[in-house]
């Protein structure tokens, strides 16, 4: 099963001072050192913006006028500039495509002479492991490029810190990536193999590179001019289960021989309707499937879901599963998933929110659940860790595009009652159910009867309020409290959250 | 005029040590004992077996008909009770004679009834007022008690230790730590409460009230009527708008019904969003509390307090602006009788063992086992489980879960599992560990071999074992990990 929980990883953003002199000459002309003031929204008073913040990374052209480097670098970047090796004059630039399932960003320069000169550098494929790399940079705040040689130590499918959810291949490399390496080439000889991008903080000399496969899938995404983001296969699977011999016989199998047991399938998933519980997985595009659920690609045995992670929209992924006994091919159409929670970071202007009568609702995501600091999976409200863990499973959350919170109360003489229910998750307003910010506007302010009723997930007592008193006093209230604006309703595809629209 | 105002001062203090100190020999050693229990609590996480013993060290007091009273989490899971008198060297062994953990209370008689020939029975208290002083005794060494003065500082209704029950309980101010291992607390040679834990600078104490209706009791299990629980939910009714939806504007006072509890006394009878107006003829606020001629504003619970399971109970309510009174015999409170059990003690952990796959029922103690933070720390869905999915819905319905496994052959692949909720086995819904042994009677048929298919909540998949040279199987996990009782396991073992 995919774990869930890791809060020791941490993207590697902020520099200090240089440590290493680079010496491959024809490659350090191509790297360059971002510079970046960012804006982050406040996700406790959603419709106010955090104080701006400085921080830097690295990039490296690929051609075409576009720098790649890592979507944490430049999310919520107010202003970016890019700096060449040894060039003391920054040049301004802005993001074209970003992508935060995937951590990775192309940003352009404004000057269009930025690259003349200048050689794009070229991809490579897969560190084999054992091997050594070089991860090019400008590690802990330096001005000087830097190399740090390290080896291959580990290819898998394991999760991306910067989105909070999504795991994609990465390969994990025996060196010190320090903060300002994020987005630096990795390289061997004069190809790239992989971007620098997070590090494993509870052991040393541990960091993670985003893998050319994933790469390509993301340069190959927006060719199109938009980014679609990576596939959800939306599956749970029982690893090692076919190894027992009585399971393998249940299911008409040779025990250890392979496969891996569906546990769960989610609503929403494309594969949804095609694969079901039970269902024992085979293979994926004629690669056999382990029975610890894996398979070999590109000479490394790696969770299964890569391969479906790494098609784009629109393309099929054909699956041979043993289901009752037969053994038979299912194919899913691979395409975006229907709305529902991620337990992710939102990177968007603003959190989904609402004010309505003084009451702060938001979103429930992983940003929101920040707001509980560091050890927020400890110390945010039990409901709000179950739901951002379980949500899919549970009957009354499964469907919702958002989990509404009641994050704050401002006070006022309309809402003097309406103490309870603090971080409570809203479920009905006036009886009817609640499954987004937007659905939620939509009840607050639209007709019904003398009284607001709001119930909430797990609790006996409604937060009642007079319609009449609210609708009359709500301009003021926002006043009083400088909300503006007093929603934000943004969907999935705005929130930057998966993407969002190149515009070239 | 300082130095006069000083002497008075002093010559007033020596008065009030003279006091105290007749108070002091108006309880003799004679009329507590020390407590010696040694206990032996279930091992959780191999519930066929009790963890090591461990010995703590309590208090008694001698009350009427050859008893001795003590708290319930003294002797909870005791396997020995010895009573040593103040001044002697001798142990004698007691019976724990009746047990009622909701309040946290037990009486203990001697095994010999020499043992408690010439200690005498403490005289009872009246409920204090709050700011009276009292005296808090606990043993200094095997020859004497020592005297620590304490202040009435709060009265309130909180969860008893050892149960879910929400009970009446003295906060008294103390300056020394250490309290809280029920020791008895006097006021003028009389007993007025016993103690049950500390917070800091706080000791928490039983009332003479609650021990008067405890002991007041038949103490035999079917005669018991113990203390009753009214089976609703309450909701504040503070809101002047909920107040008018729920046409209760024209009363300034009463309480929302939240809940109405399935099989409750009231069950019939109440609904949501009544308003209780009063409880026994008593006004009760917005907020649920009444007033108390000694404590000022109590919980509607304490009124509860007041009787007994069986006792006939009238409330008054407001039904969408209509009085109305209702009246029902109070069911007796069970902790456990929620599906998360709050307590079990002094027996070993019901569990069945299938295929090496080690199933119980949730309880709190089980999550307790987290440590001081588990309601932060433990298991996710066990946690929210215990909170949001706890109500009493079906009766006798328990979480049963696997716990873990005990490694084995016969459940090669699946030996990491583990805290998995059990939603079903064999195509049957799994309610309780009866459920469980008579679903795994019922095997699933798949050509002529018979399989177990075992279903969990949430991301926890399904586990398929099948029968065949189970029972074998079961003998050699038995062996390997010493489980003893052969009644641990389904199939038993061959």
């Amino acid at each position: 099963m995919i774990g869930k929980g890791l809060c020791f990883w941490v993207g590697l953003l902020v520099a200090t001072s240089a440590a290493h002199a680079a010496t491959l000459d024809d490659l350090r002309g191509s790297v360059f050192k971002i510079q970046v003031t960012s804006n982050e929204p406040s996700f406790s008073d959603p419709w106010k913006r955090q104080a701006s913040s400085g921080s830097s990374g690295t990039g490296f052209y690929i051609g075409d006028h576009h720098i790649l480097t890592n979507a944490h670098v430049v999310a919520s970047a107010s202003f970016i500039t890019v700096q060449r090796d040894g060039d003391s004059k920054p040049t301004p630039a802005t993001v074209r495509f970003i992508a935060h399932d995937a951590d990775m960003a192309l940003i352009e320069p404004v000057d269009p002479d930025f690259f003349k000169g200048l050689r794009p550098m070229s991809f490579g494929s897969v560190p084999k492991l054992r091997s050594p790399v070089a991860t090019i940079g400008y590690p802990t705040g330096g001005e000087q490029l830097s190399v740090t040689e390290g080896i291959v130590s580990r290819v898998s499918f394991r999760r991306y810190v910067h989105h909070g959810d999504a795991s994609h291949l990465l390969v994990q490399v025996d060196s010190a990536i320090n903060p300002g390496n994020s987005g630096g080439p990795v390289v061997q000889g004069r190809q790239v193999v992989g971007v620098a991008f997070q590090s494993f903080t509870q052991a040393e000399n541990t960091g993670y590179i985003i893998p050319v496969p994933v790469i390509r899938r993301f340069l190959k995404d927006i060719e199109d001019g938009h980014y679609d983001g990576h596939p959800e296969d939306g599956l749970t699977n029982l690893d090692w289960a076919m190894v027992n011999p009585d399971t393998a016989a249940f299911h008409g199998l040779p025990a250890g021989k392979g496969g891996t047991k569906i546990a769960h399938v989610s609503e929403w998933a494309p594969t949804a309707g095609k694969i079901v519980a039970g269902d024992i997985l085979l293979s994926i595009d004629d690669r056999p499937i382990g029975v610890d659920g894996k398979v070999d690609f590109q000479g490394e045995r790696v969770d299964f879901r890569t391969v479906f992670d790494l098609k784009q929209m629109g393309e099929v992924a054909r699956f041979e599963i043993a289901r009752e006994g037969r053994i038979q091919m299912v194919q899913v159409d691979v395409k975006p998933s229907k709305p529902h929670y991620v337990s992710q970071f939102v990177y968007a202007k603003r959190g989904r929110f609402m004010v309505y009568g003084g009451l702060v609702f938001s979103a429930l995501s992983r940003s929101y659940l920040r707001i509980w600091g560091e050890r927020w999976y400890k110390d945010a409200p039990l409901l709000l860790r179950f739901l951002d863990n379980y949500a899919e499973y549970e009957p009354e959350t499964s469907g919702l595009e958002d989990i509404v919170v009641l994050a704050k109360r401002l006070p006022d003489e309309v809402n003097t009652y309406a103490t309870s229910n603090l971080f409570g998750v809203v479920t009905k307003v006036d009886g009817h159910s609640i499954k987004s910010i937007a659905d939620l506007a939509l009840r607050l302010e639209g007709q019904g009867g003398d009284f607001i009723v709001i119930d909430f997930f797990g609790s006996d007592e409604p937060i009642v309020m007079s319609r009449a008193a609210v609708k009359a006093r709500n301009v003021a209230l926002n006043a009083r409290y400088g909300v503006t604006p007093d929603r934000w309703l943004a969907g999935p595809e705005d929130d930057g959250a998966v993407s969002v629209r190149g515009t070239k | 005029m300082n130095i006069i105002t000083s002497s008075l001062v002093v010559c007033l203090l020596a008065v009030g040590s003279l006091l105290s100190s007749l108070a002091e020999a108006a309880i003799p050693e004679t009329q507590v004992v020390r407590l010696f229990v040694s206990k032996r609590p279930v091992d959780l996480s191999s519930p066929w077996q009790f963890e090591g013993v461990k010995q703590q060290a309590f208090l008694g007091v001698m009350v009427s008909g050859g008893r001795l009273l003590t708290t319930a989490f003294a002797v909870a899971d005791a396997s020995l009770v010895e009573m040593q008198r103040f001044g002697s060297s001798r142990k004698d062994e007691l019976d724990v004679a009746f047990v009622d953990y909701e309040t946290n209370l037990a009486v203990l008689t001697p095994k010999d009834a020499k043992a408690i020939v010439g200690l005498v029975p403490v005289e009872f208290g009246d409920d204090l007022a709050i700011g009276e002083s009292v005296d808090i005794y606990r043993a200094r060494d095997a020859y004497q008690l020592a005297r620590m003065p304490a202040s009435l500082q709060e009265v309130g209704v909180f969860t008893a230790v050892t149960s879910a029950y929400s009970l009446i309980s003295y906060q008294l101010k103390v300056q020394q730590t250490g309290l809280g291992w029920a020791e008895p607390v006097f006021q003028k040679g009389r007993l007025q409460a016993m103690t049950t834990g500390q917070d800091s600078d706080f000791v928490h104490a039983v009332p003479m009230s609650i021990i008067r209706h405890f002991l007041n009791d038949k103490h035999t299990r079917d005669e018991y009527r113990g203390f009753p629980s009214i089976g609703i939910g309450l909701s504040a009714l503070v809101s002047p708008d909920f107040r008018r939806l729920l046409k209760a504007g024209g009363v300034d006072y009463g309480i929302r019904i939240a809940k109405v509890m399935p099989g409750g006394a009231f069950s019939n009878m109440l609904k949501e969003d009544d308003v209780l107006l009063q409880v026994g003829g008593v006004h009760i606020s917005e907020y649920g509390y009444y007033s108390h001629p000694k404590w000022g504003k109590v919980h509607l619970k304490h009124l509860l307090n007041q009787r007994y399971g069986g006792d006939l109970l009238q409330l008054k309510i407001l039904r969408g602006g209509v009085p109305m009174t209702v009246e029902a015999k109070l069911t007796r409170f069970n902790s456990n009788d929620t599906p998360v059990a709050t307590y079990r003690y002094d027996e070993l952990e019901p569990h069945v063992i299938f295929g090496g796959l080690v199933f119980q029922e949730l309880t709190q103690e089980y999550l307790k086992q987290w440590g001081r933070e588990w309601r932060d720390v433990a298991p996710l869905d066990l946690l929210y489980t215990l909170e949001y999915d706890n109500d009493f819905t079906i009766p006798g319905r328990r979480i049963i879960f696997l716990n873990r496994v005990l490694a084995d052959d016969v459940n090669r692949g699946y030996g990491d599992l583990r805290r998995s909720i059990l939603e079903a086995v064999n195509g049957r819904p799994i309610h309780s560990l009866a459920d469980l042994r008579e679903a795994l009677a019922h095997p699933v048929m798949h050509g002529t071999k018979r399989y177990a298919r075992l279903k969990f909540t949430r991301d926890g998949g399904e586990v398929i074992l099948g029968y065949d040279g189970l029972e074998k199987a079961h003998a050699r996990i038995a062996e390997t990990y010493s489980v003893t009782s052969p009644d641990s396991f389904v199939p038993k073992p061959e």
